[in-house]
């Protein structure tokens, strides 16, 4: 009888114990997670911005798996056109605006969120997505960040750049660039 | 024998927190990004940048500094983080995401096999650590 009830105790010991446990594990995880809310809202206009936040494009060099596909500029001209291919300039808007490929969305390194989500609605859905810069390497963090962002589209960067592209003779626009203006690049 | 695992499992899980969570507070922007290209709740990955690290430093100090009772709150927390860390990763390998890891910043690799091998440890650890840290000696 005593055993009985030195038992009883003991399991409703451990139960407050571990409902303790729990307790103080979620306080942790509320006060800590709170702590860095508060510290955002602290920082003011250089706080994150917790509504309409949107992903940027990624400047820094690729840390992912491997480098993205080249594609050559003869093989992304047979492309062009096709309702399945996005084509992404990653220049400064003033390249951009000199000469670019037909029909090809403006989307520098440093495109900001809203710049980069309006970018990448066009991209939702597609099944090619051909990245270029002056040269190759210029393209690349540009491609990287797609490929993290759409796992299911063939992202290529298009060998030698766009001086690949003008060297090899093939189709160009020129003129300014609508959407520039809100970044400025 | 156990008092000497129970304080390496504590500086090290605790450590890995603190130094986890002071290496995202450094640039919340480039973290939310890293969240959102996990493919998983990308409308949460704003709050979740801001809060998670510094959930993670709270962890951390209740690892390194706390008494018994919240040790085993902060081992509890750390075990509960560290398996969605590790389903958020398998996952990522499962479909053949192309990301960073984002786990320690944006100095962190790319999300690979060896990262979800690495959060199992990690969550044996914090388990192990929970296991050895009884709310009373007696008990065990």
């Amino acid at each position: 009888m005593v055993g009985g009830m030195a038992a009883d105790s003991a399991r409703g010991g451990m139960r407050s114990d571990g409902v303790g446990m729990v307790a103080r594990a979620t306080l942790l995880l509320l006060v800590g997670g709170g702590a860095g809310v508060a510290l955002n809202a602290m920082r003011g206009a250089g706080g994150l911005a917790l509504r309409g936040f949107e992903a940027p494009v990624m400047c820094d060099a690729t840390e992912a798996q491997g480098e993205p596909p080249e594609i050559e500029p003869a093989a992304a001209a047979a492309l062009c056109g096709r309702p399945d291919v996005v084509i992404a300039d990653t220049r400064p808007a003033g390249r951009y605006a000199e000469g670019h490929i037909a029909g090809a969305v403006h989307l520098p390194c440093d495109a900001g969120g809203r710049v980069a989500a309006d970018a990448f609605a066009r991209f939702e859905g597609e099944r090619t997505i051909i990245v270029y810069g002056q040269t190759t390497d210029e393209a690349v963090p540009v491609a990287a960040s797609l490929r993290r962002r759409y796992h299911a589209a063939d992202v290529r960067v298009l060998r030698g750049g766009f001086a690949g592209w003008e060297g090899a003779g093939l189709a160009c626009a020129s003129g300014p660039c609508d959407d520039c203006r809100e970044h400025g690049r | 024998m156990i008092g000497r695992l129970r304080l390496l499992l504590r500086l090290g899980l605790g450590g890995l927190f603190v130094f986890a969570g002071v290496a995202k507070l450094r640039d919340p922007s480039g973290f939310a990004t890293e969240i959102t290209n996990y493919h998983l709740l990308p409308s949460l990955a704003p709050w979740l940048a801001v809060s998670l690290p510094t959930a993670e430093l709270a962890i951390g100090a209740a690892l390194l500094v706390g008494t018994r009772p919240w040790l085993r709150a902060g081992a509890l927390a750390a075990a509960a983080l560290l398996a969605v860390f590790t389903v958020a990763v398998a996952q990522v390998v499962a479909r053949g995401i192309d990301v960073s890891c984002g786990c320690f910043g944006s100095e962190s690799g790319p999300v690979t096999i060896v990262t979800v091998f690495r959060d199992v440890a990690l969550l044996a650890s914090a388990a192990m650590l929970l296991y050895l840290s009884p709310a009373s000696d007696r008990a065990r």
